[in-house]
């Protein structure tokens, strides 16, 4: 039985995904001693060859996938509209190398053991619906996906056997992305950008939730949040309430402060 | 003293009060991420009820998911529920301990 972990990376004009994942995938050697595969782009794998020139050595497997589509989104209030390639996820079921993956977004800083303890489950399939900001505060638009609308699950993290249910879990999420517009009309989400959080709660809602959940609360620090100190054991953030000390796994919105973090580890 | 370092004092304990409580709830967080025991398949969050309520004699257990686990050895997932339960919670303790006697948000962040 193959356990590792999958994660996307393809960079846009100001953010270097790769570099994130190359980060990323050190931290899951070194706390979690799992395998990562990374699927990036030529350009991604090249702007990385610049970087970090052995920046392979981290990566159990490297797939390359050309992004086929592009859309842009905004990276938090004030800043610039920058193009995000985020439509390759629901190709992890075909990617994926191992019989069980742990599937993660770049942008989760790594901190504890708690995800080795979802390895070996009986259930197909684990995903992720509890979530708080730092100051453990669970936003409405993280419960349901729309105010008269269905359950919102997060697709930043989640696991999964290489198994028939799980299968067509990730093939209804294709069918759900090609049919985006209207299921953004009936769901009352914006149909742009594409969001791979509404692709996979809308796939769990028609297939009658067929998944159990994830439990550990995912906690989010939000773009206005800075990260202002590191240590081995510990983050701190300076947040609209004061300053905040984690030593848990983060996701992290301000992917800006992130980059900073991984340049100065690599000074 | 003055009314106005009266509501000094008292947003100054207030902000300590704050961010107190915020990092106990993210150690009490820690502990029941600690508390997870995988065990045959299934997921178990261990309390003190959890522990309490175990019935060694019964093969089949609840898991997080109320999906029903066979477990064969039911012994020796009680003793790894103990141990596991004994070691999250005797971190909570010391940390906790060690928070309670920070004085100031800055040694409570660490800063």
């Amino acid at each position: 039985m193959t356990r590792g972990f999958l994660v996307f990376a393809h960079n846009n004009e100001h953010i270097s995904y790769g570099l994130l994942a190359v980060s990323q995938a050190e931290q899951i050697k070194k706390i979690l001693n799992k395998p990562v595969t990374v699927v990036l782009d030529q350009a991604t794998a090249t702007d990385l060859d610049n970087l970090r020139p052995n920046w392979k050595s981290c990566f159990d497997q490297v797939v390359y996938l050309e992004s086929v589509a592009t859309q842009t989104k905004r990276y938090g209030a004030g800043k610039n509209q920058l193009t995000f390639h985020n439509l390759d996820r629901s190709d992890a079921w075909d990617i994926t190398p191992y019989d069980e993956t742990i599937l993660i977004d770049t942008d989760i800083l790594i901190q504890t053991e708690n995800l080795n303890k979802l390895w070996g489950t009986s259930e197909d399939l684990l995903v992720c619906d509890k979530s708080t900001n730092l100051y453990g505060n669970k936003l409405s638009e993280f419960t349901w996906i729309s105010d008269r609308s269905i359950k919102f699950y997060w697709a930043t993290i989640c696991y999964f056997k290489k198994t028939e249910v799980t299968e067509l879990f990730f093939k209804q999420c294709k069918w759900v992305k090609e049919n985006y517009s209207w299921l953004a009309h009936v769901h009352e989400i914006p149909a742009n950008p594409l969001r791979n959080d509404f692709v996979w709660s809308i796939a769990l809602h028609s297939l009658g939730h067929p998944a159990a959940t994830i439990p550990f609360n995912l906690l989010y620090s939000t773009y206005d949040d800075q990260l202002i100190k590191t240590t081995d054991h510990y983050v701190a953030f300076l947040t609209a309430n004061g300053v905040c000390k984690i030593s848990h796994d983060v996701h992290m919105f301000n992917k800006y402060d992130l980059i900073k973090l991984i340049n100065q580890e690599l000074v | 003293m003055t009314t106005e370092q009266h509501l000094e004092k008292a947003l100054s304990f207030a902000k300590y009060q704050e961010t107190l409580n915020q990092q106990r709830r993210l150690l009490k967080e820690q502990f029941e991420a600690d508390t997870l025991l995988a065990h045959a398949g299934g997921l178990f969050r261990i309390s003190q009820e959890w522990l309490g309520g175990f019935d060694i004699d019964n093969k089949w257990v609840l898991d997080l998911n109320g999906t029903p686990v066979q477990v064969e050895d039911s012994a020796a997932l009680l003793s790894a529920a103990k141990t596991a339960y004994r070691t999250a919670l005797g971190q909570y303790g010391e940390q906790y301990q060690l928070l309670r006697r920070q004085r100031s948000v800055r040694s409570l962040v660490g800063l």
